[in-house]
């Protein structure tokens, strides 16, 4: 005997602490990037609104910071949501990213190839968007089995 | 089952073994294989052997 004494539930307050970790996680994250994306570019407007400076917008050196932010912030809650997952939830973003890389791959050139055929460019925007489609397709199709 | 025969939830067996519920119940129906270290932690915590708790449905010879 350890002295340790556990409870009847205790599997279930063990998942009850990590789903409350990765809501936190959560939270955190949408805290970060409203802050970055709202509350920073609002105060900056307000001190300039009541200093009377006149300025067009955010400063650019201050939206590149506030971008780099945000896109480190996100870095740091992938990260740690890699990190804090279990092995299903892995194989998921796997899959997903997966088939991601893999239609970015070949729309890409296709998309390339279509734009010559038809003498008008296609957006770069289009593989792009389908490679998002195909993992959001792959996340539903696994959730749905 | 061997979960229903404890009257344990998803949630319970989940925290137990220190994967996410989700992943229970992908694997109780069949959705994701476990690894060996999961599967090993399974048989570990039901006292059973793995071939016990998992079937290929393969079981003729």
């Amino acid at each position: 005997m350890t002295g340790m004494t556990m409870t009847e539930r205790w599997g279930e307050q063990q998942h009850a602490a990590r789903v409350r970790q990765s809501r936190r996680r959560n939270r955190w994250l949408a805290v970060g990037v409203v802050a970055l994306l709202v509350a920073i570019p609002f105060t900056i407007g307000l001190i300039d609104g009541l200093s009377g400076a006149q300025r067009d917008g955010v400063p650019v050196p201050i939206r590149s910071g506030l971008m780099l932010g945000v896109a480190a912030l996100i870095l740091a809650y992938l990260w740690r949501s890699w990190r804090a997952a279990d092995e299903y939830h892995r194989a998921t973003a796997t899959l997903c990213l997966a088939a991601a890389g893999v239609v970015a791959l070949v729309a890409t050139p296709v998309a390339e190839m279509i734009g010559t055929m038809i003498g008008q460019p296609v957006s770069f925007e289009l593989p792009w968007a389908l490679a998002v489609v195909a993992a959001i397709g792959t996340w539903l199709r696994r959730q749905r089995g | 089952m061997l979960r229903a025969e404890r009257d344990w939830s998803q949630a319970e067996l989940a925290g137990r073994i220190d994967v996410s519920r989700q992943a229970i119940n992908a694997i109780e129906t069949g959705k994701h294989d476990p690894s060996l270290s999961l599967a090993f932690r399974l048989a570990r915590l039901f006292e059973q052997p793995i071939g016990e708790i998992f079937n290929d449905g393969d079981d003729d010879d």
